[in-house]
């Protein structure tokens, strides 16, 4: 069993050297590999130098202009020679030494099937100096991803999906949201969840998207995936246009927040 | 613009009289054609010389034994060289004879629908009465899964490239047109159009609503839902049924049943 721990950066040299470090700490467990690839944007800050520095436990990475994270990461799961792969970007790192031992180290033959495996995520804010600890849901369905995502920080991914699947490069936001529905939705992608924190992600990167952005592009998402005719119904629940409907959802709207948010309970 | 008509009969001579009387007598539409497309299964109780009376009337007919009336349909659909198809199986007749010039007129939507389905009238010969019903205006995944409805292709004009792109299913016994509409209208973003004129009359006293009938009819419909991958999103049609807040549903049932105009069973 092979791990790829793919780090794509661009002009972020302390965030690389951070999140280099905790990959190349991370233990492995009786049969299992990892290998460390980098996709750097051609970056002018110096992160090459940080790449350089930790040669000899990287085993493949470029530094050259590309089309963007997404056609980054494409091009990481075409370097790739393990099963499984993870995005670990710059600036993210890895919760603890032994998330692999964890999730890897009793491979049930449930998860070796999965497409799939996913863990917790530590949400980490530094300007406020906030950490929040997040799950992720049991249970999938078309739902979930009308408003939330799976952190791919946390998500073991079957390299044969991501190859079956590429993410879509003219998407800007939300690519892997679209991955997701591709993969566990539409084609019935077996999905594992954990309770093991796998990732911490900064999200200092976060907040320089515009607002709205990515409401428009799941958007097209949907229709990209020809799934109008089935999200318009989630429309009628989720966006009630008559004031009666309102009313009702506000009032059942902690219930329906664990109908579509919280997925099916075991 | 060429329409075929396909019927299906098997050992119902009398129905199938009055289906061949409505077809002949039905006008074709101005500047277009109209074919007529019999399979008959192998009957043996005169169906044939039924059809043998208007044999100059109709392009192409055959009676031999076959799989069932969804391997009857791919056949017919086989010999259609129509741009549209329809479905007048045996029992069922046109509700007059202008339905075609009626819809397919200068006023035909652009671009050309995947599917323009018209209004039925629901006749039961045993009590003599007639009820007329309206297709919904539009379609979506949760009018089939909530209606537990199929659209009624007794009224439904279906062009012929999707027929072939999409055949009938023919190992599910009764529901294989309802997996044809989600496939080609659900999945594939089908372009779908309604249409208040009339078009068919259909029979409905030789309709079975034993449960064993709707015991046949819920396992195809779950096992088509599995075979299109629908489970993840049918999880959450699902769950809104389960709901057990009565008025949350009843907001939500008018509100599906002004768009669809059909009645929705919260089961």
């Amino acid at each position: 069993m092979k791990i790829s721990i793919i780090t794509v950066n661009f002009n972020d040299k302390t965030g690389l050297e951070k999140t280099l470090q905790s990959s190349i700490r991370l233990t492995l467990p009786v049969g299992v590999e990892k290998e460390i690839v980098v996709i750097d944007g051609g970056s002018k800050d110096g992160s090459v130098d940080v790449l350089k520095k930790y040669l000899s436990d990287i085993t493949y990475w470029v530094s050259e202009k590309d089309r963007g994270i997404f056609h980054a990461m494409n091009k990481g799961v075409a370097a790739a020679s393990g099963d499984y792969c993870i995005f670990m970007n710059s600036g993210d790192s890895f919760a603890s030494e032994d998330v692999l031992e964890k999730i890897f180290a009793n491979p049930y033959p449930e998860m070796l099937n999965a497409d799939v495996i996913t863990g917790g995520t530590f949400y980490i804010s530094p300007e406020e100096s906030t950490e929040e600890f997040g799950l992720p849901p049991n249970y999938l369905s078309l739902g979930f991803f009308y408003n939330k995502t799976l952190q791919h920080q946390s998500s073991f991914i079957k390299t044969e999906r991501l190859r079956q699947f590429p993410y879509d490069e003219t998407l800007k936001i939300t690519a892997d949201i679209k991955f997701w529905i591709q993969c566990l939705i539409l084609d019935n992608g077996k999905y594992i969840s954990t309770d093991v924190p796998v990732a911490k992600f900064d999200l200092s990167g976060v907040n320089a998207r515009p607002e709205g952005a990515e409401g428009i592009e799941v958007r097209r998402i949907f229709s990209d995936l020809k799934l109008d005719k089935i999200i318009c119904d989630y429309d009628l629940v989720m966006k009630p246009k008559n004031f009666k409907m309102r009313i009702c959802r506000h009032f059942f709207s902690r219930a329906l927040k664990k109908f579509f948010q919280d997925g099916i309970p075991k | 613009m060429k329409i075929s008509v396909i019927t299906v009969n098997f050992n119902n001579r009398e129905g199938l009289a009055r289906t061949l009387e409505s077809s002949v007598s039905l006008r074709a539409p101005s500047g277009g054609e109209k074919e007529i497309i019999i399979i008959d299964g192998g009957s043996t109780d005169g169906s044939v010389e039924e059809i043998q009376k208007v044999e100059k009337e109709i392009a192409y007919w055959c009676s031999e034994r076959d799989r069932g009336i969804f391997h009857a349909m791919n056949k017919g659909i086989a010999r259609a060289t129509g741009d549209y198809c329809i479905f007048m199986n045996s029992g069922d007749t046109f509700a007059s004879p202008d339905v075609l010039e009626k819809i397919f007129s200068a006023a035909f939507p652009q671009p050309p629908p995947d599917v323009i389905t018209g209004a039925t009238y629901y006749c039961d010969s045993s009590t003599g009465t007639e009820n007329l019903e309206f297709p919904p205006q539009k379609i979506s995944l949760g009018y089939f899964f909530f209606g537990n409805n199929s659209l009624q292709h007794q009224s439904s004009f279906i062009r012929t490239k999707r027929l072939f792109e999409f055949p009938y299913d023919e190992t599910l016994k009764i529901t294989s047109d309802f997996k044809f509409w989600l496939q080609c209208l659900i999945l594939n973003d089908g372009n779908y159009v309604s249409t208040d004129v009339p078009v068919a009359k259909f029979d409905t006293s030789g309709i079975s609503s034993r449960p064993e009938i709707q015991k046949v009819i819920d396992t195809e419909i779950r096992r088509t839902y599995a075979d299109l991958n629908l489970s993840k999103i049918i999880t959450d049609y699902e769950q809104l049924r389960n709901l057990k807040w009565k008025l949350f549903k009843r907001v939500i049932a008018k509100k599906l049943k002004e768009t669809f105009r059909v009645s929705i069973n919260f089961r």
